[in-house]
């Protein structure tokens, strides 16, 4: 690797964010391509990286010594016996993500030269653009959970800023609540804030627990994952107080709220207020994926530490909930996704609902891990979805992108017949949509089964071992897996359906009678829509090597060779369930949305009982509604009473009574101010008469 | 009775008597006149208990700079002012010959007492004091002279502030009348 | 010399004259003679009980000294006050210089 490369594959983006308002003094040409060449170097120095993970060993290519094998840590310890430092960790996990953060980060910049041009207030976009690749990669190369924390919160700060970044935006809002759509931006941006802070909160009592237990029992207090997984006393102590469960659970509120699961999930939407950009970068490549990534570095410490203490159920536990959560999630997700009008919902929805299969993949990974005592399958599965989704979402967020640059509007039923207009975005929008349903030969497909694969083993292992409520578990979650690959196939096809097949709707027609034509998107913004086409098509092969990838540095993982990977995908029985999905939810869509023989609008009218369905997931199951008048509305007239009982009735009464009082008695003391100096003097022989009856009775 | 009490009380008495006739008196100048003689008979006390400095300096500062005072701030209140500049340049006169007798006795009575006392003490010899002073006494006398002439310059500066302080006064009571007079 | 007691006696008389003058007397001019009255008491009350039998107490005397320096000070102070006041009011009737009244 390059040197410094771990520090400086999210120094560098980081650098170049607070440098950013710098160059816009200069020009505005220079500070555009001063961002994009920032976040280019940064990735630069991500992929250094990556050879040294395959050889096992890191060598500094410029002098050529070799500096430690993996995982290789480098780290600045700040107070030893705090155990508080800093750290950079070089490990598969972590080159991996950082390399996926920085290569989409720097993609998304590239396009984002043609998609926000002549935006006013670009500075502030690319210093929190930058800003937020230097967190997530931080976030994900970190050695210690403090500074992931640090790089949780980074991410979650930059998304907060351009998701509001419209916030000046004087048209009426689309929501009745708000003014303007800029105060709905701003709104949209808080919720997401204070949606992933109740996360943050949650993790940041697991983390200072875990740093307690460690503080209380260990050699030494630490933050440290590797140094987590070699001391095993702290894990001791939290059983014995009985907190090991509950700071687990907390822990992963951690990723409930920053990847948007249930119950967390209700910011992703909204968050869809930002520029496409954002969206692409922050919530379908990057920012979502911190979650994911947090469970997958905690499990193998799990697990480490379980095989010594023998507290397996505690990793049950936190298996269990965690594949849970994902599987209801994913399925939540896609029936909303089914019913929702624009565009970005619909891929907001769509990312909900396959960081939910990520989830249930590193479930099933710990739940396999409980059972047979490795988690390798599980693991594995979920990460190679993580890429595969990564790609393709941003895929289809940069074409929905540059359908919204084409048609300014966001509401689906709006385009139409766009096929004509955009040839290259609709192949690239058409390959995305696919590669997200699993169809063959794409990186979905390979990703997909992947997950399948996985839970049918997890049954299968769990029946031979003698976990029938496990085995049972497993099928469950498999079902509902199924079923939400058919329904995402069927959104998938709705939504290339309707913007591209259909034909034009009014609005097209009259934006082409005005004279704004809808036009094909500059080179600028289509050539990173092919690559990641590209990526999407062929990744299905990296499968092989990326397994090499992730597990080195593990021991005793055997690595299959790359036939036996494909064959074993194809010919497992899983593989007849997905067909069975993909007609599930192919047939009534191609029926509705391609050929249109069926009329959707007309269904639903003559069928009562699926108007009842679709205006449940339309209005996303109440669950939005619910917490905004429960919880925010609680908590509003929670306020409101304190202020009016306790701030106005105790505390002002208070000031005011004091006030009564010094005035009072000022009042009454001048009177004896006659201004007449031989009333003083009489005051000054009663002084004396006290002061001479002090000294005699004193 | 020995004469010692008779004199003492007598001093008591006409210290006591004096105050009583300042307070009562209705001309103020004889109110402040009585004060002065009040402040003499003090100073006598003073020097029959032994303590002549503190006598000497009440002396000159009470029954001298401040009575003068008086007479001057007293004599500035006439009721009306008509035709009495002459009295006006008299009393101008009064106060300037009177400030001027003050430093001029002040320095002789420092030049005495100092020439008295202090001579003999630099050069090492003892103090030779009136035979009728008891010999603790002479021993007690002894021990304030060598401490007020250790601190002798103190002396000198309460002297001279008090004077100034006077003569402040003074000034700041004339200064009106040359504004108005202009 | 005689006891203590008619010393400290003098002293206590001059200071109730002194009190009585400043709280009876209207004129200004009275009351700055009963000012006087007052110090000159306080320093008889120093000078006769720095004087015992055993020995003579300097530091006492020298408090006194002091003190005679600062209440010349401050009665001349006090006479150009009255005399402005004076000019002011046009009478040295203190009843009459309510100025300080609530």
């Amino acid at each position: 690797m390059l040197p410094l490369a771990p520090w400086l594959c999210w120094g560098i983006p980081v650098i170049g964010a607070i440098l950013t308002p710098l160059l816009a003094k200069i020009g505005h040409k220079v500070r555009d391509y001063g961002a994009v060449l920032f976040s280019i170097a940064g990735f630069i120095f991500g992929l250094s990286m990556v050879p040294d993970i395959f050889t096992g060993q890191v060598v500094n290519w410029f002098t050529g010594e070799r500096l430690g094998s993996i995982p290789y840590e480098s780290k600045v310890v700040w107070i030893y016996e705090l155990g508080i430092e800093m750290g950079v960790l070089v490990d598969p996990l972590s080159v991996f993500m950082a390399n996926i953060a920085g290569g989409l980060g720097a993609l998304i910049m590239v396009y984002a030269l043609g998609y926000m041009h002549g935006d006013p207030d670009l500075t502030r976009y690319w210093f929190f653009k930058n800003f937020f690749i230097g967190g997530m990669v931080l976030l994900v190369i970190a050695n210690n959970f403090l500074q992931m924390f640090i790089g949780w919160e980074i991410v979650g700060l930059c998304s907060y800023a351009l998701i509001g970044f419209w916030h000046k935006k004087k048209e009426p809002s689309p929501v009745p609540d708000y003014k303007t759509e800029g105060e709905y931006n701003a709104m949209c941006g808080m919720k997401a804030f204070i949606t992933t802070r109740v996360g943050d909160v949650a993790l940041l009592i697991a983390i200072l627990t875990i740093y307690a237990a460690t503080l209380r029992a260990g050699p030494r207090p630490t933050f440290n994952f590797l140094e987590l997984r070699e001391q095993v006393e702290w894990a001791r102590l939290l059983v014995a107080s009985g907190l090991l469960v509950p700071t687990i659970i907390l822990l992963f509120g951690g990723p409930v709220g920053k990847s948007a699961q249930f119950p967390l999930h209700v910011w992703l939407p909204e968050a869809m207020a930002g520029p496409t950009t954002v969206s692409a970068l922050i919530h379908a490549a990057t920012m979502v994926k911190a979650g994911v990534y947090l469970v997958a570095r905690v499990l193998p410490i799990f697990v480490e530490v379980f095989k010594v203490i023998d507290l397996t159920n505690a990793l049950y536990t936190f298996s269990l909930v965690v594949a849970c959560i994902g599987a209801f999630t994913a399925f939540l997700a896609a029936t909303m996704g089914m019913v929702a009008r624009e565009v970005k919902k619909v891929l907001a929805y769509s990312t909900i609902s396959q960081i939910g299969y990520m989830m249930l993949a590193r479930g099933r990974g710990g739940l396999i891990g409980y059972v047979a005592g490795e988690i390798a399958e599980g693991y594995y599965a979920g990460t190679f979805h993580l890429m595969s989704h990564a790609v393709f979402k941003a895929l289809l967020f940069l074409s929905a992108g540059a359908v919204l640059h084409a048609t300014e509007t966001k509401d689906m039923f709006e385009m139409g017949g766009l096929r004509q207009y955009m040839p290259i975005t609709y192949k690239c929008m058409f390959i995305g949509a696919l590669s997200l349903a699993g169809i063959p030969p794409l990186s979905g497909f390979w990703s997909k089964e992947t997950i399948f694969d996985a839970a049918w083993v997890l049954a299968e292992e769990a029946y031979q071992h003698g976990y029938a409520f496990i085995g049972v578990t497993g099928y469950i979650l498999l079902f509902i897996a199924v079923i939400t690959a058919a329904m995402t196939l069927f959104y998938s096809i709705r939504m290339i359906a309707i913007i591209f097949i259909w034909p034009e709707s009014e609005y097209i027609k009259e934006r082409e009678q005005k004279g704004e034509h809808v036009h094909e998107a500059p080179p600028v913004m289509w050539v990173p829509l092919a690559v990641l086409a590209a990526v999407s098509v062929i990744g299905g092969l990296f499968a092989p090597a990326f397994q090499v990838f992730m597990f080195k540095g593990w021991e005793g993982i055997e690595i299959h060779a790359p036939a036996e990977i494909f064959i074993k995908t194809v010919a497992s029985p899983t593989i007849f369930m997905t067909l069975g999905a993909f007609a599930l939810g192919g047939i009534p869509a191609y029926y509705f949305y391609w050929s249109r023989k069926i009329d959707p609008g007309e269904f639903l009218e003559k069928h009562g009982f699926f108007r009842t369905i679709h205006s449940f997931f339309y209005n996303r199951w109440y669950i939005n509604d619910f917490y905004t008048k429960v919880i925010v509305g609680g908590f509003i007239k929670f306020s409101n009473a304190v202020y009016k009982f306790f701030e106005q009735g105790i505390v002002d009464r208070f000031n005011y009574a004091l006030a009564w009082v010094v005035r009072s008695f000022s009042q009454a003391f001048r009177k004896t101010h006659t201004g007449d100096l031989n009333y003083n003097m009489i005051a000054v022989m009663l002084g004396v008469i006290a002061i001479l009856l002090l000294l005699l009775f004193g | 009775m020995s004469s010692e009490f008779v004199v003492e009380v007598a001093l008591i008495a006409f210290l006591i008597i004096f105050a009583l006739l300042a307070v009562e008196l209705k001309k103020l100048a004889y109110a402040v006149v009585s004060l002065g003689l009040m402040s003499t008979v003090l100073s006598v006390i003073f020097y029959v208990l032994y303590a002549p400095y503190v006598a000497v300096i009440n002396l000159l500062v009470y029954a001298g700079a401040v009575i003068v005072l008086f007479l001057a701030v007293l004599s500035l209140m006439r009721p009306s002012e008509e035709g009495r500049k002459k009295e006006k340049y008299d009393v101008i006169a009064e106060i300037s010959g009177g400030v001027l007798f003050i430093i001029i006795a002040v320095i002789l009575v420092q030049i005495l007492i100092t020439s008295y006392i202090g001579l003999q003490f630099v050069y090492g010899k003892t103090l030779n004091l009136p035979s009728f002073i008891p010999l603790q006494m002479q021993n007690i006398l002894q021990n304030v002279a060598e401490s007020t002439w250790r601190v002798r310059v103190i002396d000198v500066l309460i002297q001279a502030m008090a004077l100034f302080i006077a003569g402040l006064g003074v000034a700041a009571l004339f200064r009106r009348e040359r504004g108005e007079k202009e | 010399m005689i006891g203590l007691n008619w010393y400290l006696a003098a002293s206590a008389i001059l200071y109730l004259i002194g009190l009585y003058c400043l709280a009876t007397k209207r004129n200004l001019i009275k009351m700055i003679i009963g000012i006087e009255i007052l110090i000159n008491a306080a320093h008889l009350n120093f000078i006769a009980l720095s004087t015992t039998t055993a020995g003579l107490d300097p530091l006492a005397r020298t408090y006194v000294i002091v003190s005679i320096g600062v209440g010349a000070g401050v009665i001349a102070l006090a006479l150009s006050l009255t005399l402005l006041v004076y000019r002011h009011y046009g009478t040295l009737d203190v009843r009459k210089m309510r100025r300080l009244k609530w």
